[in-house]
């Protein structure tokens, strides 16, 4: 299921200040459209990847047999049978071409080993990404695509590359009549014809004013010269196809769908060319890889172990490295004198990827029948308490039966959603799989509607006031990771950016806002507006109002409630830390403007908001909690200078233990003592019990955190008989004590 | 690196001479280079991709000049306008300024200059203001030539008539880096007196929190 696509010439240095994005890293941010295409008359791309030497390997579909194979091999066709088989081809390619263009990609590759044929004789585009991923060829060495089968004009491109949008799918279609030609004629044409003199035959095509012409001169290329003068009605249908196809003027060369519905309106009687694609057939056995997308079974290869690269490489015959030493390297490491031969560049040659230790671990019998195929309705609570639960969650993540059953779980769960909503919380509670976070977050995010459309209708272009802020932050969030390093990932988190911005009028950009973003662009790469839509929810949950243009006084409330949680929770850590001068202001604005995605790399804070999303918009104060006590130890040995050194340069936190740890902080803190005038909260019920606005400057004069009325009944167990979970001390004067008090407190007088 | 020899971690091996701590604040539009300016004067390297700043960092660095020995205490604070509301709880008892723009982007000098203003009016009567023209690496990349000298020729000129010290820096490179530090410890006061002198007085701008930090730092032992 793979093979090798391309490597890419050196780089040369930096022109804008930042170095140039490695071609790699462009075509790796380029590729990832591609996953998103499905068409019954294309391979679809699983994954792509970058090896050593900038060489990107391409992960697709792959169907073993193909039209080259066919045209090269006896048939036991008749030729009626060829010819109409030839014809279904040539319409599926077409319909595939067509599908292209409306994404707005084109083939350029278009060659008989690039059509692939499922069993059933399904044509199966393969290479149509080449074009795109690499940006028109301009990121590969070498003109791409097969002189043959190359259209006049797309010759002509390679000379004249400066001619702005002279290839369209027009190429495409040129392509497929040579290919056609070929097929119906079962023989190839121009064999062993150097590359030079193919240019000049293409070319010589141009003098031909009609379609007409260049059949008739194509036709005596080929042992049989009468083939297309049959009366068969496939034949008339070909020739239609070719006639439309071969003009060597564009304006007349007709586009796949207009040649698709010509064939349609000539003969109703032509066999639809929708055959369904293939059912699979289910023998006995299931088999549940059948059942997986594409990526999902990818994905799973890769937990089994799988590792292409390696897999390719070990079919690949290389060169010893001493003979591709260079023989002239500058100072700036450009190379000069090395002989690259062409296959070591482009290699379109492919590596079976073997699917057998997979398809062994899935195999379903009566123990693992409940994990792949799980019931969500009995109600089985403590069921499947797969021995890997109890596991640590990097471990988790990675092993194959686990992932296997919790992604069958909450695939099914995001079906059921939002009827399943209650379930999917449950699960999350447990672990995210890595395979649907992105949709799992947005289902706990309660993103609902059809956001694509509200997307789609924000105006993410004019220019905006913020651009240049944007344009310079965005260059420099999270680099270190490869796909929000390219050029595409770029323009998609300012158009996020900008879609949220312009959603949210009263609110502003301020710095941070890129690193809350990019988590949620890198997480849905292939949607922006799930992205959009997944951090407008999370910025209103948690971070209501931080991003007005005047701020103070949502922070200043945020900072002062975290001093007196962390007063409430670890008195002397707090104690320590007032007294050195160690107020939050100083270190925890990045923390909570970002909900610490501005301080940790992606990989920690998709496990840390995993976590996040379930608690409350109070929660992200008990991580701040955690992680101060996490380092406790160095914060009490430490003075000021040192403690905010401990913090420009925050040490390995193990996020884990924040997460384990601030669940515990949440659980013991009662629920009012982090009320905040300016949260986000769902209209509760007010009583008079409940907590009270205090003004700020009120609130600054205390160390520790107050709580309400409600709580105190609560947690005083005064309602019930239990044992209270606190000790109450009355500080009224000891007549007040004495006609009322609450059960179980101590009076001790506050005397001034 | 030659100029490097003269700047040195914090040992407090040398017990004769005399250390003097010093607060000192980076200001200037965002993705100038602050936090690249100081990432090379107190750790030696670079990052291109360096991350923005948010709210502010804290670093510090020690310099020896003949007999003294420097501690700077380094307040890199965010570019972005927004965060404008906290720079006075950074630069208020700063002994130091370094006020850097984009040799390439004739803006951020604007805003370097009324970033200067601000100092004159709002921050210590001595500070010591150094204005730096980082990304000298680029003066024949990204603008025409001329418009490069220009800002140059401009940024001197306005330097001299109030009085900063001015250096054309590349962080990248390291090109001028440890000079400007070296530069702001040589004009610094070093008696008792020139720095109690620059004890912060009371409070600008935002809260009551804010100048525990900076009093009773601005110390110079011996």
């Amino acid at each position: 299921m793979s093979f090798v696509t391309a490597a890419l010439p050196h780089n040369q240095c930096g022109s804008n200040g930042l170095p140039l994005t490695p071609n790699s890293i462009k075509v790796l941010g380029l590729a990832q459209k591609l996953k998103t295409l499905k068409h019954e008359n294309l391979c679809s791309y699983v994954d792509f990847k970058c090896g050593r030497h900038e060489r990107i390997f391409a992960v697709s579909e792959l169907y073993v047999d193909n039209v080259l194979d066919r045209i090269m091999a006896p048939s036991s066709l008749t030729q009626k049978e060829w010819n109409e088989f030839s014809l279904q081809t040539a319409i599926g390619v077409l319909s595939g071409i067509d599908y292209l263009h409306c994404i707005g990609l084109i083939h350029l590759c278009l060659e008989p080993r690039n059509i692939l044929l499922t069993e059933t004789g399904v044509p199966k585009l393969s290479g149509y990404g080449l074009h795109h991923m690499t940006d028109g060829g301009t990121l590969l060495n070498g003109p791409l695509g097969l002189v043959k089968y190359s259209s006049p004009e797309q010759i002509l491109s390679c000379c004249y590359p400066e001619i702005p949008n002279a290839l369209s799918c027009k190429a495409d279609v040129w392509a497929l009549c040579i290919v056609l030609m070929e097929l119906l004629h079962k023989e190839v044409l121009w064999p062993d014809v150097e590359n030079k003199s193919l240019v000049k035959r293409v070319l010589c095509l141009c003098a031909n004013k009609s379609a007409q012409k260049n059949i008739e001169v194509l036709c005596q290329d080929f042992k049989e010269k009468n083939l297309l003068y049959e009366t068969d009605q496939a034949i008339q249908s070909i020739k239609t196809i070719l006639e439309n196809g071969l003009c060597v003027n564009l304006s007349k060369r007709a586009m796949p769908y207009q040649i698709l519905k010509q064939l349609d309106k000539d003969k109703s009687s032509v066999p639809n060319p929708t055959t369904n694609g293939y059912k699979i057939e289910y023998n006995g056995n299931t088999n549940p890889l059948l059942e997986m997308d594409s990526d999902e079974v990818w994905y799973l290869w890769n937990l089994a172990g799988g590792d292409m690269i390696a897999e390719v490489l070990r079919s690949v015959t290389t060169t010893p490295s001493v003979r591709t030493m260079p023989s002239f390297v500058t100072l700036h490491g450009d190379l000069y004198g090395l002989e690259p031969s062409p296959e070591n560049l482009f290699n379109p040659g492919f590596q079976l990827l073997s699917l057998d230790t997979v398809e062994s671990r899935l195999e379903v019998n009566s123990e693992n029948i409940s994990l792949i195929y799980p019931l969500l309705e009995l109600d089985t609570s403590e069921e499947v308490s797969h021995e890997s639960a109890k596991l640590p969650l990097l471990i988790r993540e990675n092993d194959f039966d686990y992932q296997v059953h919790r992604i069958a779980l909450y695939k099914r769960l995001l079906l059921g959603y939002p009827y399943l909503r209650e379930k999917l919380w449950k699960e999350s509670r447990i672990d995210i799989p890595p395979f649907c976070r992105g949709k799992v977050w947005s289902g706990l995010l309660d993103v609902q509607g059809d956001i694509e459309d509200q997307y789609v209708h924000i105006d993410k272009d004019t220019p905006i006031i913020t651009d240049r802020q944007i344009a310079v932050d965005v260059p420099r969030c999270h680099q270190y990771d490869s796909m929000l390093s390219s050029p595409i990932a770029h323009g998609k988190l300012k158009r996020v950016l900008k879609a949220w911005l312009i959603s949210h009028p009263q609110l502003t950009y301020w710095q941070g806002l890129d690193s809350l973003c990019a988590v949620f662009v890198h997480l849905n790469f292939n949607d922006e507006p799930r992205a959009w839509a997944s951090l407008s929810q999370f910025i209103d949950k948690y971070l209501h109002k931080f991003f007005l243009k005047d701020n103070s006084a949502i922070i200043q409330e945020y900072l002062l409630v975290f001093s007196h949680l962390l007063s409430f929770h670890d008195p002397m850590l707090y104690c320590h830390m007032t007294e050195i001068g160690f107020i939050p202001d100083l270190y925890a604005i990045p923390w909570f403007l970002t909900m610490f995605a501005h301080v940790f790399p992606l990989h920690k804070i998709v496990h840390l908001w995993d976590t996040l999303l379930l608690g409350n918009s109070s929660f992200p104060l008990c991580i701040g909690v955690a992680i101060l006590q996490q380092l406790r130890g160095q914060l009490l040995e430490s003075d000021f200078n040192e403690c905010i050194l401990l913090f420009s340069d925050l040490p390995e936190i193990d996020i884990d233990g924040v997460v384990k740890k601030s669940i515990q902080v949440f659980c013991q803190s009662p629920k009012s003592s982090t009320f905040r005038v300016h949260a986000h909260y769902n209209t509760l019920p007010k009583t008079e019990l409940s907590e009270t606005a205090i003004p700020l400057s009120e609130l600054k004069q205390e160390v520790c955190c107050r709580i309400s009325a409600d709580d105190l009944i609560q947690l005083a167990k005064l309602t019930k008989s239990s044992k209270p979970r606190i000790f109450v001390i009355d500080i009224r004067s000891s007549d007040e004590f004495v006609r009322g008090s609450i059960p179980g407190s101590y009076n001790f007088p506050y005397i001034t | 690196m030659a100029s490097r020899s003269s700047v040195a971690r914090a040992n407090n091996t040398n017990t004769q001479g005399k250390i003097c701590q010093f607060k000192l604040v980076l200001l200037g539009e965002s993705a100038v280079g602050k936090s690249s300016l100081v990432l090379r004067f107190v750790k030696g390297q670079f990052h291109e991709y360096q991350e923005s700043t948010i709210g502010a960092a804290f670093l510090t660095q020690t310099v020896c000049l003949q007999d003294i020995t420097v501690k700077f205490e380094i307040w890199d604070t965010a570019g972005q306008e927004r965060y404008h509301s906290l720079a006075p709880m950074y630069y208020r008892g700063a002994q130091a300024a370094i006020v850097v723009y984009d040799i390439t982007n004739q803006d951020t000098f604007t805003r370097a200059k009324t970033w200067v203003k601000e100092l004159q009016r709002q921050a210590s009567p001595n500070i010591v203001i150094a204005l730096a023209g980082n990304k000298a690496d680029l003066s024949n990349k990204r603008m025409v030539e001329h418009d490069v000298i220009a800002i140059l020729q401009e940024a001197a000129a306005y330097s001299e008539e109030n009085g900063l010290l001015f250096m054309e820096t590349s962080a990248k490179t390291a090109m001028n880096v440890n000079d400007i530090f070296l530069a702001i410890a040589e004009k610094l006061p070093k008696n008792e007196a020139g720095v109690s002198g620059n004890r912060p007085t009371a409070g600008v701008g935002l809260a009551a929190t804010e100048n525990r930090e900076s009093s009773g730092k601005s110390c110079c032992g011996s």
